[in-house]
């Protein structure tokens, strides 16, 4: 059970003892939140104390009377907004003029019950209240982890940016003091280098527009039904170019006629990160299987290799972004670790699962399940 | 200059490992390199060097560390020198009398110094060197090292320290 810190500030003592015998027991609950709220009582009867026990006790929920002895209700209203403390306050009040609702509103007060009231009457005001608060408080934690992941993305991101362009420059400036000798064939694996890390510059570029066109669904999705079979031809084609390289073969088995309702451009994007990092990450003459089948209301899309494969450990880490694995078998493959994290996001966009099976040195299996309703 | 020295260079980064082979490959030294303490531990019982390189952070934070502990309290590895490359400042110091483990500790009750995880202490007059760092546990290590090679690479200081240690 939660427990939020409520104060009554009333002069008159029977309003202060009728509202704390009704809250006594009383608690909310929302379907979504853990726990049920309940209240922690606290009493005031004037402004002056009223503000003393919310600055001493971080209260939470204010039910404010506006006629007391010294300072006035709104006061104490006004007085909270301007510290920007994060209380609800509830105006309870028996003369209510519309002058004074207006000003109550205007200082935050989220609403105004008239006196007298019923225990019911209170404890319906005091459920809407807290579920505001909460909802309130939940909104700003959410913006506020949601900011905190952004940052941590963008870090990252500097540093994935950085790390080529320093690389590069000290190549350059090698290059220009001449350090390793005279001839430009000195600086060949260099240079090659340089060019490779250009281009795994360029690949991380895109698969950041995936990834912001995805996460900012500013990209049309246009949903049609495909056949994804014809979707994992077209993306094993564009492929072999690179299997070839390598002499790996790649083979399709897939059944005819599963259709999916699905932007195909997405479609295209999970099997071509799968199928390509089976390609990159396998090993000279090995082999690749990229099946597509239909099982109880689902596409499975495997895709397996006979390639370097990984461990359990590191097979747990790797959907999330920038991760990539590095070890002797992985030090000329380059990356940019976001692959297989966009094609998770995507995959889950269908409420489907990714899932990966692996064994160092023997090979992987990566399956995806997506519903066909 | 000496030529064949082998040198094994132990970095997790692709790049630094071209660079500094690059460099020492034109004053003549056989460079190979490694890209974790797995391997590098295989490196130098398959091909012994007259130095190693070690890179501090690789796969886990203090991999590097790690390797010169076990190098130096392995029979097998103890006699090959190895220099650490880091960018963390060298602390150094021009005390003459104490030991550079005893100069860590008065570094260690500096408060400027005591949370750091990793200190680098260098005595300017005799070279001695050492490192003092706190593992992912909390425990406390001291080892002692021949040299440090600050990071970013530069070709001029890296020569010049690699040769001092092979002359
Ligand atoms: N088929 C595979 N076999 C072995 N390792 C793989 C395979 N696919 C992915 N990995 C590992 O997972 C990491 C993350 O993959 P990914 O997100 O596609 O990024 P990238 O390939 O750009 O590094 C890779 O760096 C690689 O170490």
């Amino acid at each position: 059970m939660d427990k939020l810190k409520l104060l009554v500030v009333d002069d008159e003592p029977g309003i202060i003892t009728g509202v704390e015998r009704t809250l006594r027991n009383f608690s909310v609950s929302y379907p979504f939140m853990d726990e049920d709220i309940a209240y922690d009582i606290f009493e005031a009867e004037t402004g002056e104390k009223a503000i003393e026990i919310i600055e001493k006790y971080s209260i939470d929920i204010v039910l404010l009377d506006n006629k007391l002895p010294g300072m006035d209700g709104i006061e104490v209203l006004e007085y909270i907004k301007n510290k920007n403390y994060d209380v609800a306050v509830m105006m309870i009040t028996s003369y209510a003029s519309l002058d004074l609702a207006v000003k109550a509103t205007n200082y935050g007060a989220y609403n105004f019950v008239p006196k007298p009231f019923t225990p019911s009457e209170l404890k319906a005001a005091v459920e809407n209240i807290t579920k505001n608060l909460y909802l309130r408080r939940m909104t700003r934690k959410m913006t506020q982890e949601g900011k905190e992941i952004r940052f941590q993305f963008l870090s990252i991101l500097s540093h994935e940016l950085k790390s080529p362009i320093n690389a590069i420059e000290g190549y350059l400036r090698i290059m220009k003091e001449k350090q390793a000798g005279d001839r430009i064939e000195d600086y060949m694996e260099m240079i090659d280098r340089s060019v490779e890390r250009i281009k795994g510059m360029r690949n991380l570029i895109l698969d950041l527009l995936d990834l912001t066109r995805m996460e900012s669904g500013s990209k049309r999705r246009d949903i049609r039904s495909l056949d994804i079979a014809e979707v994992a031809r077209g993306v094993a084609d564009a492929v072999e170019p690179l299997a070839i390289q390598h002499n790996i073969k790649i083979h399709l088995d897939c059944d005819e006629n599963i259709f999916v309702n699905a932007d195909k451009h997405e479609m295209e994007i999970i099997i071509n990160n799968l199928l390509s990092n089976a390609v990159k990450y396998n090993k000279d003459n090995g082999e690749v299987f990229l099946a597509i089948k239909e099982k109880d209301d689902s596409v499975l899309i495997t895709v397996e290799d006979t390639g370097i494969g990984m461990t359990k450990e590191e097979s747990e880490l790797l959907f999330r972004d920038f991760v990539r694995i590095k070890n002797p078998k992985t030090k000329h493959i380059t990356g940019s670790g976001l692959g297989l994290s966009i094609a998770k996001k995507m995959v889950e966009m269908y409420k489907g699962t990714i899932k990966v099976e692996s064994e160092p040195d023997v090979g992987s299996t990566f399956t995806v399940e997506i519903p066909l309703k | 200059m000496k030529s064949n020295r082998k040198i094994l260079i132990v970095d997790d980064d692709m790049d630094v490992i071209l660079t500094i082979k690059t460099i020492l490959k034109s004053k003549g030294y056989d460079v190979i390199s490694a890209v974790n303490k797995e391997e590098a531990i295989e490196k130098l019982r398959k091909e012994p060097p007259d130095l190693a390189i070690l890179d501090v952070m690789m796969t886990t934070p203090y991999e590097g560390f790690e390797l010169a502990e076990q190098m130096l309290s392995s029979d097998e590895f103890k006699d090959i020198p190895f220099l650490i490359q880091s960018s963390i400042d060298i602390l150094t110091t021009t005390d003459t009398k104490s030991s550079v483990q005893a100069m860590a500790r008065e570094y260690r009750k500096d408060p400027d110094f005591k949370d750091l995880r990793v200190l680098l202490v260098k005595r300017i007059s005799d070279g001695s060197a050492g490192i003092d760092y706190m593992d992912e546990k909390g425990k406390s290590h001291w080892f002692p090292v021949r040299g440090f090679i600050k990071k970013p690479v530069d070709a001029q200081k890296i020569i010049a320290e690699v040769e001092k240690h092979l002359a």
